[in-house]
């Protein structure tokens, strides 16, 4: 069972402030890096997926990008889908992939610079009233933050399991120790307790350190028909959209992660157990925590315990949770956000995440999430 | 216009913060939202087919396609979560902080996230039950449904 596209290649530069001098140069970058890892030339290129950045608007940015790398795609698509986009672009090239014979590879990009291209302040401010998020109409006119809206999921979820709010501290004080073994992380100074403690309050009960960072960055993926010399296999991916707004969603602690990952299993014929990594989306604390509880990874209110008991590392019994250190620590690119967790993926089931390296990773899940707990889509991985 | 926190701790000690001294950002009003927010009391869309509510932004009934009519609310509902807003780059909140942000569940059904004013923010629990207050905005035509402790 499963599909047939392989991920052939992959490319991530440093995350954090960089110096790009445009958001178009780094994805120039990208494309060449992960052409270059696939063992693949500029003008093998059939078809570029791209996302529109919010640092370096275009018509249609896919284009724009093959205008840029001189290049004449066969196809060329742009994808408006949040932090389901990693995800959504790969499943669009399974899409290009069956229905263009004459389209054997495809390579998917998303980067962003909200950190030096557009400024934090102003970044982080424009999601609360444009394009993010928070519902413009019906949400925006009370002054809910981004990490307010998550803020909401994470009372609730406190008062329903009876969770000690010092516990959300367990990922991201996992996902800084993982940071530390990555050199493109974002966030890679060690971080105690103490650390998480001593932070200031942003919206209750989150802090500071709840909360993913703004980072330049993203990554780029060759995706090909034909299975690489060494590569990664595609075996299911599947998704899941309930709402858009938190206002209009079902619950206010259960969201659709789960379903996304339902469908992934069932289309590969594989089970949780088979998972030995979980790349899972992680924004803010809370957002990790309830998406392994959706995806039935852990029980209800269970997840800040079983990480900070270390049930999610290569030692425990669980799956490695994040080894790059989640987008609380590795980073998160604006619209690039989870481009991280395929880069990860791809890297640990072919072996090649150096000192992060899961021993016998055979199996990897690549989790992305839209808005809050929005959209949700689920990729399975496996060495080809 | 000096404004002063939303939900009971005056950055002006001297004066006495309530929903009536604090004037919210007016909200876009387009011609599809302005009877939501022109409306004399607080209104959700309902359908009178199916007896279902909706939330604000919902248009038509998912079970039988009919457009939704706004019908007037009990105002009443519970705090199903809340948060306090420490730090907003936003200019228009800046000077508000800390304020709450609660979802709350209307007797109806349907959840509205909104200010709650009254109390002190920290204060603010889940499960408190709250009722729609229509207060004030930058523009004097248009009031913000918000909730007040019971």
């Amino acid at each position: 069972m499963g599909s047939h596209v392989w991920v052939a290649g992959a490319a991530e530069f440093p995350q954090g402030k960089t110096s790009w001098p445009s958001t178009m140069a780094l994805h120039e970058a990208l494309v060449q890096e992960a052409l270059t890892d696939a063992g693949l030339k500029l003008d093998d290129v059939d078809a570029l997926i791209t996302v529109s950045p919010r640092s370096d608007p275009y018509l249609v940015h896919a284009i724009a990008l093959a205008e840029r790398l001189g290049i004449i795609p066969k196809v060329a698509l742009t994808l408006e889908a949040g932090g389901t986009a990693p995800v959504a672009m790969c499943a669009s090239a399974e899409g290009v992939f069956s229905t263009e014979p004459d389209v054997d590879v495809v390579v998917a990009v998303a980067a962003d610079l909200p950190a030096t291209g557009i400024g934090r302040a102003q970044y982080t401010s424009s999601l609360a009233v444009a394009a993010g998020p928070v519902h413009p109409d019906y949400e925006a006119p009370y002054g809910p933050t981004v990490p307010a809206m998550f803020a909401l999921v994470a009372s609730a979820y406190l008062d329903r399991y009876s969770v000690d709010p010092l516990r959300l501290a367990a990922l991201p004080l996992q996902d800084r120790e993982m940071a530390s073994r990555h050199p493109n992380a974002h966030m890679r100074s060690p971080m105690s307790l103490e650390d998480y403690v001593s932070a200031p309050m942003v919206a209750s009960p989150l802090r500071l350190f709840d909360c993913a960072p703004v980072s330049d960055g993203g990554g780029a993926v060759v995706l090909t028909k034909h299975p690489p010399q060494k590569g990664a296999q595609i075996r299911g991916i599947g998704s899941s959209f309930r709402h858009l707004h938190l206002s209009a969603a079902n619950d206010i602690v259960s969201f659709g992660a789960g379903d996304a990952l339902d469908r992934a299993l069932s289309r590969a014929g594989m089970s949780r157990d088979d998972i030995d990594v979980a790349c899972v989306y992680d924004c803010f604390s809370i957002a990790g925590y309830v998406n392994l509880e959706d995806m039935g990874l852990v029980g209800r209110g269970e997840a800040p315990d079983a990480i900070a008991e270390g049930h999610f590392t290569a030692a425990g019994s669980g799956p490695a949770l994040n080894p790059h250190g989640g987008l609380l620590s590795h980073g998160h690119p604006a619209r690039a956000g989870g481009m991280g967790n395929l880069i990860e993926a791809y890297r640990q089931v072919t072996g090649a995440a150096m000192e992060r390296q899961v021993p016998n990773c055979r199996a990897a899940i690549v989790h992305g999430m839209a808005g809050v707990f929005a959209g949700h889509a689920v990729m399975i991985l496996t060495a080809s | 216009m000096t404004r002063q926190n939303p939900t009971g701790t005056a950055p002006n000690a001297d004066q006495t913060p309530t929903a009536d001294a604090f004037r919210w950002p007016s909200p876009h009003v387009q011609p599809e939202t302005a009877p939501y927010w022109q409306a004399s009391q607080h209104v959700l869309p309902y359908c009178d087919r199916c007896d279902r509510w909706f939330w604000a932004g919902q248009r038509i009934c998912p079970a039988c396609a009919e457009p939704l009519a706004l019908r007037p609310t009990s105002g009443q509902g519970t705090v199903e979560a809340v948060t306090v807003v420490h730090r907003t780059h936003d200019r228009r909140w800046r000077d508000a902080v800390p304020y709450a942000v609660a979802a709350v569940r209307l007797k109806e059904g349907p959840r509205l996230i909104a200010n709650v004013v009254g109390s002190p923010p920290e204060k603010i629990r889940i499960g408190t039950p709250v009722r729609v207050v229509l207060c004030a905005t930058d523009d004097p035509h248009i009031r913000v449904p918000v909730f007040e402790t019971t």
